[in-house]
């Protein structure tokens, strides 16, 4: 029965397998080193990389009080506020810039915004702002369940020895729950890193100025310049696969147990 | 027990799902069906146009609207498709040097002109008004858009490129967005189509570009060497661009190309 149940992995790992190796074929070797050296690819890659990073710097504090407060606290309406946390994630990322173009622009709240100095509308601070709606509802998601996953019993414990609520945080829930949360972070990044229609609609697609690594891919793609498009994506994928084999060899390294759970047979 | 509810609530799935993807799947091989690439700026007219085509001449045409670069990379990725009608001439003479057009003929104009909005804090009298400083412009994407290109053109012809340049505040990668930002007033002017203003006259204002300043991108149709229904295919085009197609193209703010 092993061997039945490995081929869907089989299959599914030679598609993505498949797909990647289906773009790299497209462009020839000269044309992807000019790309990799082109200015607007290194812009892109670096933007990408502020951005994401920008995003996940306000997604991760917010995300994570989010999911612990949720994850602790009982109160009317509870069910519904849960639910609509889920939006951002079933939204279509267009329409969620669109929303937060319309709510953030001239209209709402575009001029108190503006009056602080804080212009998101065309600006890379935009793009920030974009990635990270998209980005807090996938790390509430997985840190709530990590938080809920965690034995009441130790926090009631560590509280019982005296522990104030923030060390009881710090201490015993945060650690206990950091590997999930750690993995629902890493996913949020991925998806801020391959992010375009949010961005796109709130900054705009300038280049050289709010131009991510999907912008150029899109805007190459969409001139017909195959070539660069693909090059582009290839430079995205290239440095996310970097980051999350690095980010897993790291966890793997960092003591943590590897359990390989024996295959159930029957006797 | 939590399990079985999830199973439960899977089985309701794949009894939903499942003859949901039947009926996609029948819908998808519809191969007899003409596939139609158009340029997503011309949605309106050409929506009306195809349900008036497929009444008429009892065939099936299934349209593909996207940004008219991308129809064309779908296309020639893919190698199917019967019909392009992209916003621009541009198109249709690059599939001709890689020899993949049968048959083309012009349909109408795509005439770019400054959009602005009627209830926006600065009032747009004239071309020049865009190098006023403070102004919020906003153009395409000169590679990525027809109109963008077209934009960059004007700037040079009209002597004010280096202060509109400065005036710019975003570009943007498909017309229509451009057009969002201006009903939203988030811009004070934009370079947009003519048919785009035409089209939400109520909100949007509009100050014509002297005509010698760019050459005009024309809407052109094309039949595709890839399609496998030539003949029903010269069939669709042909009707794209006669006479009474022009005149509904028109209705929506197109300027007749002959």
């Amino acid at each position: 029965m092993g061997g039945l149940v490995a081929l869907p992995l089989l299959g599914f790992g030679l598609l993505v397998a498949g797909v990647v190796l289906a773009l790299v074929v497209q462009v020839d070797p000269g044309e992807l080193w000019s790309a990799l050296r082109a200015e607007e690819t290194l812009f892109a890659l670096r933007f990408s990389l502020e951005v994401s990073a920008g995003a996940m710097s306000a997604a991760i504090p917010l995300g994570i009080a989010s999911a612990y407060f949720m994850s602790r606290r009982d109160f009317p309406g509870k069910r519904l506020l849960d639910a609509l946390l889920d939006l951002p994630l079933v939204m279509p990322p267009l329409i969620a810039g669109v929303g937060l173009l319309f709510l953030l622009g001239r209209g709402l709240l575009g001029e108190p915004l503006a009056r602080l100095g804080l212009g998101l509308i065309f600006t890379p601070l935009g793009a920030v702002a974009a990635q990270a709606f998209i980005a807090t509802p996938i790390i509430i998601r997985n840190a709530k369940a990590a938080f809920e996953s965690v034995d009441p019993g130790f926090q009631e414990t560590a509280m019982v020895l005296g522990l104030s609520p923030w060390r009881v945080f710090f201490q015993v829930n945060l650690p206990l729950a950091g590997r999930s949360i750690a993995a629902g972070v890493i996913l949020a990044w991925a998806r801020t890193m391959g992010e375009f229609g949010a961005t796109l609609m709130v900054a705009g697609a300038t280049r050289l100025s709010t131009e991510t690594l999907p912008i150029a891919v899109y805007l190459n793609l969409a001139s017909g310049e195959l070539g660069i498009a693909v090059s582009c994506a290839l430079v995205l994928l290239a440095v996310c696969f970097g980051v999350l084999v690095c980010l897993r060899l790291l966890a793997g390294g960092r003591g943590a147990k590897k359990r390989s759970l024996p295959w159930p047979s029957s006797a | 027990m939590p399990n079985s509810r999830c199973f439960r609530l899977i089985a309701v799935l794949l009894l939903v799902l499942f003859p949901a993807a039947g009926s996609f799947s029948s819908a998808l091989a519809g191969e007899d069906d003409l596939l139609l690439y158009s340029g997503a700026g011309l949605r309106q007219p050409v929506e009306e146009l195809i349900q008036r085509f497929q009444e008429e001449s009892g065939l099936k045409v299934r349209i593909n609207f996207a940004g008219s670069g991308q129809l064309m990379t779908r296309y020639l990725a893919s190698g199917q498709g019967d019909v392009f009608l992209p916003g621009s001439h541009f198109y249709v003479d690059k599939l001709k040097e890689k020899d993949q057009v049968l048959w083309a003929s012009p349909v109408v104009l795509h005439v770019p002109v400054v959009g602005f909005p009627k209830s926006g804090r600065e009032k747009i009298g004239s071309f020049a008004d865009l190098a006023r400083p403070g102004l919020k412009v906003g153009l395409g994407d000169p590679k990525a858009m027809a109109l963008g290109r077209t934009a960059e053109d004007i700037l040079a012809a009209s002597g004010l490129g280096d202060r509109i340049r400065a005036n710019t505040v975003v570009r943007a990668a498909t017309v229509k967005q451009l057009v969002l930002y201006l009903l939203k007033g988030d811009l004070d002017a934009a370079i947009v189509a003519r048919a785009d203003v035409f089209q939400n006259q109520d909100q949007l204002g509009m100050v014509e570009i002297d005509p010698s300043w760019y050459r005009p991108e024309i809407v052109t149709v094309a039949v595709l060497s890839g399609s496998k229904q030539v003949e029903r295919a010269k069939k669709l085009a042909g009707f794209l661009a006669s006479p009474p197609a022009v005149e509904t193209f028109g209705r929506y703010g197109f300027l007749p190309a002959k």
